[in-house]
């Protein structure tokens, strides 16, 4: 069996057993938050524009925060599943190319992540459109929800690639991928200096700031970053992801995993 | 014929736990019993065959091939694990397809040989269900049915007999059966002696780690000299039996069993021992009616090698 | 033939009774399983610890600085502004404020870290077939795992505090640290119980809503953090510092503040409404855990 083949078969199956599973059902739940907020926050007196509901909310709850929890928790299962659950012992005893289950199994669960998160952004972007602002504030404006949801669904992809392959190396995937969002690049992203280049959030920042519309730049943190052009940050992005799939294919084709009876 | 498994100086460990300890044997075709008690080994052995984990020193070698991650040898096996672990979420038909799939069988394909290897292992209800809700025993079917649908050249099981019922055990003990007289190799680990001995006569026995003998049983039991082979004797005159073989000079006990009908004899060359009963009951006109040796078992074996 | 072997076995005297603390053992050996991995243990107390240590030679220093000053005396005016600035950081329930917000992180990564795999795993592994198979109530359990976690819990909050706390005591003059400032003392413990009881109950609740450690985990803390963002989002755009109330950690600081009688707090909304959120959010948090510890017994 080629890898590719193996790889297509392996992604059915787990795009099938993603869609039909509790997990993915949470993250959707999740993924939904912060359209409920935007709606939320139009219910009080004097709510801001449907621009800025949509921009900090996009930034701070999805971009911050719900992007890289639930790129971590679909992102981490995506080897440590099998191995926690020992079918990977199946898998490994199958005439096939082991990098193709790190491959398929991380495209299924990119696939349905990065859908629930374009379709969280969007919906952000709907609720505070359509939630109850009067017409003249509740106009978005060109590049504002584009770049978002490009945000939204690159993050997914590039953090579960990133902790997938996290998963391969380590035992407890999970403290390690929460030690690097929540310690390392929460640290990290908001020190001034060159230090942010060690984090995808300042990537994502980059291109939003070199793509988006200027309201992006009231977000205060962006004041005191010097941004990479957006082209660069995309590529970066798409390299980090690349660079991740690969070492976990080396791993997982190299490494013995040891299954408790 | 050529052996099956090749292990030389075969070590594994786990840190400072050690699994297998200069294990150095061949096993060769048809049906082979890997039995030990828990903790001997046996299923790091079949794991180390199965090529899911690689020896720490030694070499190993299965159908001639390196086992670990070695797709090549992976279309010729067939391995049931001992976890109780199998893809919940998934009904047994699906999960036995899609692995079929992954041995690079098309899709009709597939689903044929899984219904048949599910019939084969005679699971033929619950199959609209998925596995999470099957019992022990329907579980312990699919994890055999997964193995065999491929019709490998090397079967490998780490207890398969756990959590079946006595008929599933029959039915699964059959199977084993006529898998090896269809030429198939088979090794099969079980901690449970009988079933083992019912399965075949050819084991390997594991302890702490090392090798504690190979072979068949009788063989095994024949080297162990050291301990006289004890036989039970019904018989209608006991007494005058026992008087005429304490004085057989290999005989070296003789020991009337509580009720007063059965003798049990101990003696250090059971053939010759044989050969010289049946002159001496015809001649005492003793009556035999049953004749056992009560420690040729595997079980028997196994207590003298390890106790 | 049937065969007894009696005189193995001493024959039981006496009758079975009712244990009082019968989660006590459960307790007990939660601690000592997780005491087992030393490891974890040393990484995740490290920083409390370290945190701990510093600010008690902080508030030592300051002692000594005082006993130097009052028996000398100064007479620049600079250097006497100085001395009073520094006082006032100094002070002990600043230092132990102070030390809280530096270890916040690493006290929910303890608990959370002990705490998340107890009744998911228990789920994952069929323990809890064990569990309800002896004479324990669900209270029980629950009490068995709470205060399992709340022992951790409360190394990682109460200890850096109570050091602060005995430092202070022996280092201040004729302990008057420990008889004029008794209130800081209890306010750290007050503190430490509400900030581990909360943190507990939300981590116990977690755990029991999922099957595996480590979606408990990634529950625990995204529920801190999103609870965060989404306060500062709302007080953000509704431009009204209250919306941080939403925020589990900024109604945490608010109390510490307010028990402590910090003079400039970070938040300024009235203390009660923290102790009103913390309060729902802990009797939450116990519901879940009924409830799904009831369909554990019942699915059991």
């Amino acid at each position: 069996m080629t890898l590719i083949r193996t790889t297509i078969l392996i992604f059915g199956m787990q795009l099938t057993r993603s869609l039909r599973s509790k997990r993915t059902g949470f993250c959707l739940l999740v993924a939904i938050g912060p359209g409920a907020l935007a709606w939320l926050i139009q219910r009080f007196p004097g709510a801001p524009p449907s621009v800025e509901i949509v921009i900090y909310p996009g930034w701070f709850l999805l971009l911050q925060v719900i992007v890289p929890i639930l790129s971590l928790i679909a992102g981490s299962a995506v080897i440590s599943e099998e191995i926690d659950d020992r079918t990977v012992t199946y898998l490994f005893t199958r005439p096939i190319p082991r990098a193709a289950l790190m491959l398929g199994r991380w495209l299924a669960t990119a696939l349905v992540l990065c859908l629930i998160l374009a379709f969280g952004a969007g919906l952000l972007a709907l609720m505070a459109r359509f939630g109850g602002n009067p017409p003249e504030r509740a106009h978005i404006g060109q590049g504002v929800v584009g770049p978002l949801i490009a945000m939204a669904v690159l993050g997914g992809a590039v953090y579960s690639g990133l902790f997938a392959a996290i998963g391969t190396l380590y035992k407890h995937p999970m403290i390690v991928g929460l030690g690097y969002t929540f310690a390392i690049e929460g640290f990290l992203a908001n020190l001034p200096g060159k230090s942010q280049g060690l984090t995808i959030q300042f990537y994502l920042r980059s291109y939003i700031a070199g793509r988006g519309a200027e309201v992006w730049q009231r977000i205060e943190s962006f004041e005191l970053t010097t941004f990479d052009p957006a082209g660069e940050a995309l590529a970066t992005l798409l390299w980090v992801l690349v660079v991740a799939l690969a070492v976990g294919c080396v791993v997982v084709s190299r490494r013995q995993y040891l299954l408790t009876a | 014929m050529s052996a099956v498994v090749e292990a030389e100086q075969v070590g594994r460990w786990y840190g400072q736990v050690v699994g297998l300890n200069e294990l150095t044997l061949v096993i060769g075709p048809g049906v082979t019993g890997l039995v030990g008690p828990n903790g001997a080994g046996k299923s790091t052995f079949l794991k180390l065959v199965a090529g899911e984990i690689r020896p720490s020193r030694g070499r190993l070698e299965v159908l001639g091939l390196r086992p670990f991650a070695n797709r090549a040898f992976f279309r010729r096996i067939g391995f049931c694990p001992q976890q109780d672990a199998l893809y919940d979420d998934l009904r047994a038909p699906a999960l036995v397809e899609f692995l079929l799939r992954l041995s690079g069988y098309r899709r009709a394909e597939a689903r044929r040989r899984a219904a048949a290897a599910l019939e084969r292992v005679g699971l033929t209800q619950g199959l609209g269900r998925k596995v999470g809700t099957y019992s022990k025993g329907m579980r312990q079917r699919v994890k055999l049915a997964q193995a065999i649908a491929h019709e490998p050249e090397l079967l490998i099981v780490d207890e398969p007999l756990s959590g079946l019922d006595p008929i599933g055990r029959a039915e699964m003990t059959e199977l084993f059966r006529g898998l090896g007289e269809a030429g198939v190799h088979v090794l099969i680990s079980s901690h449970v002696l009988h079933e083992v001995e019912n399965l075949t006569d050819r084991i390997v026995l594991l302890h702490r780690g090392r090798l504690l003998a190979q072979g068949t049983v009788g063989d095994v039991r024949r080297l162990l000299n050291r301990h006289p082979r004890r036989v039970v004797i019904t018989l209608r005159e006991p007494r005058r039996l026992a008087n005429r073989l304490i004085g057989l000079e290999d005989v070296s006990s003789v020991r009337l069993d509580g009720d007063g009908a059965r003798l049990s004899v101990e003696t250090s060359d059971i053939e010759s021992f044989f050969r010289r009963l049946t002159a001496v009951a015809g001649e005492e006109r003793a009556g035999i009616r049953s004749l056992e040796s009560t420690d040729a078992s595997l079980e028997a074996v196994f207590d003298y090698l390890v106790g | 033939m049937a065969e007894t072997h009696t005189e193995i076995y001493r024959p039981f005297e006496g009758r079975l009774r009712s244990r009082a603390l019968r989660f006590l053992p459960l307790c007990l050996a939660g601690i000592r399983v997780a005491a087992r991995r030393k490891l974890p243990l040393i990484l995740l107390f490290t920083p409390p610890a370290i945190t701990g240590i510093v600010s008690s030679f902080i508030v030592y220093a300051k002692f000594s600085l005082e006993q130097e000053v009052g028996t000398r005396g100064v007479t620049d005016a600079g250097l006497r502004i100085a001395i009073a600035m520094a006082r006032q950081m100094t002070q002990v329930h600043n230092q132990i404020v102070g030390s809280q917000r530096a270890i916040q992180t690493f006290a929910l990564l303890v608990i959370a870290w002990f705490g998340a795999g107890l009744i998911a795993e228990d789920r994952k592994q069929g323990a809890h077939l064990l569990y309800f198979s002896r004479p324990l109530t669900r209270l029980d359990y629950f009490l068995g795992h709470f205060c399992t976690v709340a022992f951790y819990g409360l190394c990682a909050v109460l200890g850096p505090g109570l050091l602060i706390c005995t430092v202070a005591t022996f280092s201040s003059p004729d302990y008057s640290f420990l008889k004029e400032e008794w209130d800081v003392i209890a306010a750290t413990f007050g503190f430490a119980l509400v900030c581990v009881g909360v943190l507990a109950a939300l981590v116990l609740a977690v755990s029991s809503l999922v099957n595996r450690k480590s979606f408990a985990l990634a529950g625990v803390f995204g529920l801190v953090v999103a609870s965060q963002a989404v306060g500062g989002v709302m007080s953000e755009l509704e431009a009204d510092e209250d919306f941080l109330m939403i925020g589990i950690w900024s109604n945490l600081f608010r109390l510490a503040d307010w028990m402590f009688g910090a003079r400039r707090p970070i938040f300024h909304w009235d203390p009660r409404w923290s102790v009103v959120i913390l309060s729902s959010l802990f009797v939450l948090c116990v519901g879940v855990c009924a409830w799904r510890i009831r369909r554990l017994e019942v699915v059991a």
